[in-house]
């Protein structure tokens, strides 16, 4: 089977020569045609190797149609004329021109404008997404278009990477906006009424607010003093745009409008959600160089310097901080009590009490707050993604060490239990003990690789067997190794294992477990690790029986003639390796697990040989029998000669007397 | 006690001066009264005449003495027509011994025992051989049939076999 050929998608959609269209949210995009029916107003979005696209997103909103919103169409494999394969989602194409161009300051948009062209339409969007259980997390001021004044906004594409990726910290809650990029989790559809509501902001002013910040004094910002405060404080807002805003930029996701509510202005403008602030302290305390007044910037300041968090922890400074300048003993003893858990003999012993105190500590001091893991924020749905981005060269933060580490320990436990009611504890525990479970499985079928391609439907195989193909699903994994199988001694190797299994949720184990043995103590009996390997192999040829694999078959019939060596009986041996090398010559993998994969005829060929066995033994007693029976046999000849030669005598003699008798 | 193990002695004892008796008293008397019986009958002729018989029963250790037995069989056909003449003569006289022992006589007796060693040997010769053969040739089937095992079922199935 061949490559894809340049500039085809799947060979249906043809790469377009000319301008990107919109819609990409950020990543390289190129106008393609539906060859099926001639459309031209798609496009196709190349997804980074690293950042796999939202397989639940495509699989769910294809077909479908929302208006206002860019809705994937299909994915597939392909070729950018010049370049290497590559997985594209294809996608609806927006024309027109995003909303805000930072390079490009326009003028505030109108209160009207803002309500009827940019707020309805996307709130209205987002609640029928929002029906499907999926999020956008993407909407930002250069993800959302104008087709043309007066009409209403459409949200761009946000479906060819992890969700709220790409997003600026200025278009994310500060929670999830400390998180890693890749670690922000599927959220909720009132993290994109946030970043709308920030749209909101950013439009009625006519330009991006705090832009001279950094993103942690962002973040801290925002901690400090709500979010509309940090963004919209300094600025004159139309009424209604303030007071719609204010409900959208709720620090609580559970205090923001949903967008059915904010499909109706005025209606949303009426509900009003008492949200108590912050209590702030009397006087603060210093750490890491930050000065902390509140709670929930003691959390974060504790994330960003956690030596300093620690220590403070450890020698009770925050604990008197909480109970006398804050004049919170209940959170001051909640504290109190996670650092006493800490002193868990068990977990002192896995030398992991530190990054769990931390962790605790922050969730206890700030409910809202990420999973703080090692310098590292995340939401635990956020792993798959975070999983796919810790390979290779971006793993320049420890990133698998530390998810691995989390996942093995009990954050996940705890982080829930410190959120109380906010998350659904049980499923949470359910997905962490599943993703745990993947990291203990032994051998190729387990492990961090196993874990990345479980939580990443659309992740491309990393393995150098598949050479530069790109393969996402499992139909296309074997033309990619039949593509480079001659140049390898074996065929499959710890990554595409680990896919494989992903993919066939986990019906291959047993073999990846004979080829990791194999591998790692240099240990193969007799073609057991050939056997596997057609046995995957063959298991994979299954959807398409008639396609045939020579290079394939060619290369695993080393392996595989090593096997036959498990018939002890050379004339079946010879058959079966006769059969073997025949269906290897045509390319037939099935035929030839066929021919090998026979326990009966082996199972025959046990009894034989035990048959066999047993009469040589019979065979050899009796040889060495008869040099004993050859004395016995020699003195019986000896005997019964005499006793003949006495016969005769007697004979003679009765003849010579009745001869002497009668003469 | 010291009476019971006198009983024991004595009755162990009776049997053995009993046989004592007989080859210390009987035997001697007996056997000088055959020689001259024997003399008397004229039977010394007949003694020649079986020498080699006589011999072989002096050295054969079989059970049941084969050999001798064939050989006075034999001696018997070669012989007949001097113990006939012996039989119907019945006469002491010296000059009946010589006529008795004459050299023709005497070698058709010893051929003749002759002949019945050389076919009791022959004919064991013969056995054996035939014996041998057919040892050999079940050894020859059992190795071919090994080496059928081996070829089709590989060394390890004999080397099992020498294992167990």
């Amino acid at each position: 089977m061949a490559a894809p050929e340049d500039g085809w998608i799947n060979g249906i959609y043809e790469l377009l020569a000319g301008a990107a269209p919109l819609g990409g949210g950020g990543l390289p995009g190129f106008a393609v045609q539906d060859h099926r029916n001639g459309r031209r107003d798609l496009m196709a979005v190349q997804v980074a190797r690293d950042a796999p696209a939202r397989a639940v997103a495509v699989g769910t909103l294809s077909g479908q149609v929302i208006e206002n919103m860019v809705m994937p169409v299909s994915s597939g494999v392909g070729r950018v004329p010049g370049g290497r394969e590559g997985f594209f989602v294809i996608q609806q194409a927006v024309s027109g021109r995003a909303v805000f161009d930072p390079a490009q300051p326009s003028a505030p948009w109108g209160e009207r404008a803002l309500l009827e062209h940019l707020l309805r339409p996307a709130a209205i969007a987002l609640d029928r997404l929002a029906q499907t259980g999926i999020t956008h997390r993407a909407i930002r001021s250069n993800n959302v278009f104008l087709a043309r004044e007066g009409a209403a906004v459409t949200l761009g594409g946000a479906w060819a990477g992890p969700p709220g990726q790409l997003q600026p910290g200025l278009f994310e809650p500060p929670y999830s906006a400390m998180c890693h990029p890749s670690g922000r989790g599927e959220g909720t559809i009132a993290d994109d009424v946030y970043a709308l509501g920030v749209l909101l902001i950013v439009l009625a002013i006519g330009a991006h607010p705090l832009a001279e910040l950094s993103a942690e004094e962002l973040i801290q910002r925002k901690l400090e003093r709500g979010s509309f405060a940090a963004l919209a404080g300094q600025y004159h807002l139309p009424p209604a745009i303030a007071d719609l805003a204010r409900g959208m930029l709720a620090e609580d996701p559970e205090h923001r409008p949903p967008p059915l509510l904010l499909a109706d202005p005025l209606a949303a403008r009426s509900r009003r959600v008492a949200a108590r602030p912050p209590p702030r302290a009397q006087m603060p305390i210093d750490v890491g160089g930050l000065a902390v007044w509140d709670a929930r910037t003691l959390a974060y300041a504790a994330f960003r310097a956690p030596e300093v968090g620690l220590r403070l922890l450890r020698g009770a400074e925050i604990d008197s901080w909480l109970r006398r300048a804050l004049g919170d003993p209940l959170l001051a003893a909640r504290v109190d009590e996670a650092v006493r858990g800490a002193r868990n003999p068990q977990r002192v012993e896995e030398g992991s009490a530190d990054q769990l105190l931390l962790l605790q500590c922050i969730a206890t001091l700030d409910p809202l707050a990420p999973c703080c893991w090692q310098k590292l924020a995340l939401f635990p749905d956020g792993i798959g993604a975070l999983a796919a981005a810790a390979d290779g060269a971006s793993d320049r933060m420890g990133v698998r060490q530390a998810v691995t580490r989390f996942l093995l320990g009990d954050a996940v436990a705890l982080w829930g239990d410190a959120k109380g009611n906010r998350v659904d504890s049980a499923v949470l525990r359910l997905d962490w003990r599943q993703n745990r479970m993947l990291l203990h499985v032994p051998g190729w079928a387990g492990g961090f690789a196993r874990l990345r391609y479980g939580l990443n439907p659309m992740q491309p195989c990393l393995s150098p067997l598949v050479g530069d193909g790109c393969v996402v699903r499992l139909i296309d994994l074997l033309p990619a190794l039949e593509r480079h199988a001659m140049s390898r001694d074996w065929l499959i190797d710890a990554e595409v294992a680990a896919f494989i299994s992903a993919r066939l949720k986990g019906r291959m184990d047993g073999e990846f477990a004979t080829l990791a043995q194999a591998e790692d103590r240099d240990i193969d009996p007799p073609g057991h690790r050939g056997l596997a390997q057609l046995r995957v192999l063959a298991r994979l040829a299954e959807s398409e029986p008639a396609q045939r694999w020579p290079s394939l078959a060619k290369a695993a019939l080393r392996g595989v003639e090593e096997a036959a060596g498990r018939w002890r009986g050379v004339t079946e041996r010879t058959h079966i390796l006769h059969r073997v090398r025949d269906a290897a010559r045509e390319g037939a993998l099935l035929a030839m697990l066929a021919a090998i994969d026979h326990p009966a005829s082996l199972q025959d060929d046990t009894r034989r040989a035990q048959l066999a066995q047993a009469r040589a033994q019979a065979l050899e007693a009796a040889l060495g029998q008869i040099s004993e029976r050859q004395a016995a046999r020699r003195a019986i000849a000896k005997h019964t000669a005499q006793e003949i030669a006495a016969a005769c005598g007697t004979i003679l003699l009765v003849a010579v007397v009745v001869w002497r008798a009668m003469s | 006690m010291a009476g019971k193990k006198s009983g024991k002695k004595f009755a162990g004892a009776a049997p053995k001066s009993g046989g004592g008796a007989l080859t210390g008293i009987v035997l001697p008397i007996a056997l000088v009264v055959g020689v001259i019986a024997l003399l008397a009958s004229g039977a010394l002729p007949a003694l020649c005449l079986f020498l080699p018989a006589l011999l072989w029963l002096c050295t054969e250790q079989e059970p049941g003495r084969p050999m001798t037995r064939t050989l006075l069989l034999f001696g018997l056909v070669g012989a007949w027509d001097s113990l006939d003449a012996f039989w119907h003569v019945g006469a002491l006289r010296p000059a009946d011994w010589i006529s008795m022992l004459d050299i023709r006589a005497l070698t058709r007796a010893w051929v003749a025992q002759a002949m019945g060693w050389l076919l009791a040997e022959g004919l064991a010769l013969l056995m054996a051989f035939q014996a041998d053969r057919e040892i050999g040739r079940a050894r020859q089937s059992y190795q071919a049939e090994i080496s059928q095992l081996r070829a089709e079922w590989g060394d390890g199935v004999s080397h099992a076999a020498d294992d167990g």
